[in-house]
């Protein structure tokens, strides 16, 4: 158990991550807080998929003298493109934030879509 | 040189979306018809030539081999959904532009071009990409696109609607790279040939299987999300009510669509028929199919709003697709494919209707102001009509080759005595709603409608909506008249995915 934990500890701790951003960007009712929740939950993502590319004892994948073993680029290079898209993502998540913001004075998820209904009718 | 095609169709609706940026937004609407009209052109090409030789191709970008170069395939299918979506997205563009115009701000004109531009650029790379990570990445470019057109109407209630869609798909993608990670750290595979062969070999010595089911699960979940399968289709409703019904058509048309593809390559290529049919899964797939024929249907019955009712039915006619992907044999996949051919179709149409319909009572879609619509705009009735009864399942139209077909491949396979009962169910629960909406549009006019009608007559409604709406009508029934030869289309395109 202790060893397997101790050869796992950024898995585990990638998917405590997952959890934290999950519960937050599911069960808080406050726009700003889902999204920060939704960050966390792709920063347990990232990490879960480094953990993966990471060898122990290996260097930075570039090519030098007397180096024998290195880190798989691969999914370091998949973390980039998803940081880009998780940017670009919540960029626009704060836009519409923003509209709703000044739309209607509230953060509340549901006190939105009370206000919402409300000007509908 | 046909085999240059489907890049091409990838890459012209992205420089035709930096070009509608770049020049006054007047000519943002021309651009993009023009281009997606080539895209549209490029697709059929391919689809003919691809059908005619019965062939595959696997396509090599820069000419790198497989384990560092990228790869583009398509066969068939992939040829016959990017001519069907490029021709959807051409016809709702076309024929909606007037309801554009009157609900998006000129000043923002060219953004929603630029993003319907996006939309279907990432649209046809995912149905095209041999490739899990790019499929991901293109995955969040339509999800962006997709929710910006939401949201291009800036009302309050399409602003929260795009908000929660976003939420909702970018849980969606979270679990679909979750389960990539996953993927890759057993397989060490991104191409779909690569993980196939490894996934085969996984399971045929029976090592990894939890990490298996765990990551066809979290893909499975990521996948529904996007696509609104049952218990994850919370944000359609509002989504697809509020924005512009062009867009909504678009959206119901072909993007939860495209998802559908890729759950359907990934089942034929990479994890395999025999192994997805073997899961507990497909089962739990074929169930919540099921719940949503039924959900779907009950709550379309309860709505006040045209919009809000195609939306549910929506959801509804999704459950099929999501049944027969659970049944899993081939003649249900490519039954499966038929009925989303048939509702990417008739669903635009009725949405397109609807836009025609709503012009004509003051652009309000709740049923107490569309009372006798019909009178007001009779192409757009008829459009209703046919849509309305293909999606019910009157023959000979296409709806009910869908439903036909999926009987027929569920009736030999042991889930029959579940799907056949539900299949009849749901026709009639889809009458149940569909003839109370024409009862509506049909039913005699108020007096004060007739009024505020003759007050404003003269308004002739433009010309392009009824055009592209009889192009709907004739391509629905003709469809449904050449149901056999499509269906052998598309057997062709599942069997050449293996």
């Amino acid at each position: 158990m202790w060893l397997y934990l101790r050869e796992n500890y950024y898995q585990i701790t990638a998917m405590f991550l997952f959890g934290i951003g999950l519960s937050a960007l599911l069960l808080d009712r406050n726009l700003v807080k889902k999204l920060i929740g939704l960050n966390i939950c792709n920063s347990g993502i990232y990490l879960f998929l480094a953990a993966q590319g990471y060898i122990r004892g290996g260097a930075v994948p570039i090519v030098a003298d007397g180096v024998q073993l290195y880190i798989n680029p691969v999914p370091t290079g998949l973390i980039l493109t998803g940081i880009v898209i998780s940017v670009s993502v919540t960029a626009f998540a704060l836009a519409l934030v923003v509209r709703l913001y000044k739309r209607y004075q509230t953060l509340d998820i549901d006190e939105l879509s009370k206000l919402v209904v409300k000007e509908g009718m | 040189m046909v085999e240059n095609f489907p890049f091409f169709s990838i890459f012209l609706p992205i420089f035709a979306a930096i070009f509608c940026m770049l020049w006054h937004e007047r000519y943002a609407w021309h651009f993009t018809l023009g281009s997606t009209a080539i895209t549209l052109l490029l697709s059929l090409a391919t689809l003919n030539y691809i059908y005619s030789n019965a062939l595959s191709v696997t396509y090599l970008m820069g000419h790198f081999p497989a384990p560092f170069g990228n790869e583009i395939r398509f066969g068939a299918l992939e040829a016959f959904m990017a001519s069907l979506f490029s021709g959807i997205s051409l016809l709702t563009m076309w024929g909606g532009t007037a309801t554009v115009r009157c609900d998006i701000h000129p000043s923002k004109l060219r953004f929603y071009y630029l993003m319907e531009n996006l939309l279907l650029a990432g649209l046809l790379a995912i149905i095209y990409s041999n490739d899990i990570f790019t499929t991901f990445v293109f995955i969040e470019i339509a999800t962006i696109a997709a929710c910006s057109l939401v949201s291009a109407g800036e009302n309050g209630r399409s602003l929260l609607a795009s908000f929660v869609y976003l939420a909702m798909s970018l849980l969606g993608s979270g679990l679909l790279l979750l389960a990539i990670s996953i993927l890759y750290s057993i397989t060490g595979h991104l191409l779909f040939a690569g993980l196939a062969e490894s996934i085969a070999s996984l399971v045929a010595t029976g090592s990894y299987t939890l990490p298996l089911a765990v990551l066809s699960a979290l893909t499975i979940a990521g996948l529904s999300i996007k696509s609104a399968i049952f218990p994850f289709h919370g944000w359609l409703p509002e989504a697809y009510s509020s924005a512009t019904t062009p867009t909504s058509a678009l959206l119901a048309g072909i993007v939860t669509k495209t998802y559908l593809v890729f759950l359907l390559k990934l089942i034929c290529r990479v994890f395999g028929r025999a192994y997805w049919a073997s899961m507990l899964l497909s089962r739990i797939f074929l169930a919540c199919g099921v719940m949503a024929i039924l959900y779907g249907s009950l709550q379309a019955m309860r709505q006040r709003d045209l919009k809000q009712t195609l939306s549910y039915a929506s959801i509804s006619q999704i459950g099929y697709i999501s049944v027969a992907l659970g049944v899993g044999t081939i003649p249900a996949l490519v039954a499966a494919c038929f009925q989303m051919v048939s509702h990417a179709l008739s669903k635009s149409m009725l949405f397109m209707a609807t836009a025609g319909l709503a012009e004509a009572s003051q652009g309000e879609t709740s049923y107490k102001t569309l009372r006798g619509a019909a009178r007001r705009n009779p192409v757009a009735a008829a459009a209703f009509v046919v849509g309305a009864l293909s999606l019910v399942g009157i023959p000979p139209l296409p709806g009910f080759m869908a439903k036909l077909y999926l009987a027929q491949s569920a009736l030999a396979s042991p889930e029959g005595w579940l799907v056949v009962p539900v299949i009849l169910l749901g026709t009639v629960l889809g009458a149940m709603y569909y003839l109370p909406a024409l009862a509506t549009l049909f039913g005699s006019d108020t007096a004060a409608w007739s009024d505020r009608e003759s007050a404003e007559g003269d308004k002739s409604p433009p010309a392009l909506l009824p055009a592209s709406l009889g192009v709907f009508i004739s391509l629905t029934v003709l469809l449904g008249f050449f149901a056999p030869q499509v269906w052998q289309i598309l057997e062709q395109g599942i069997i050449n995915l293996h």
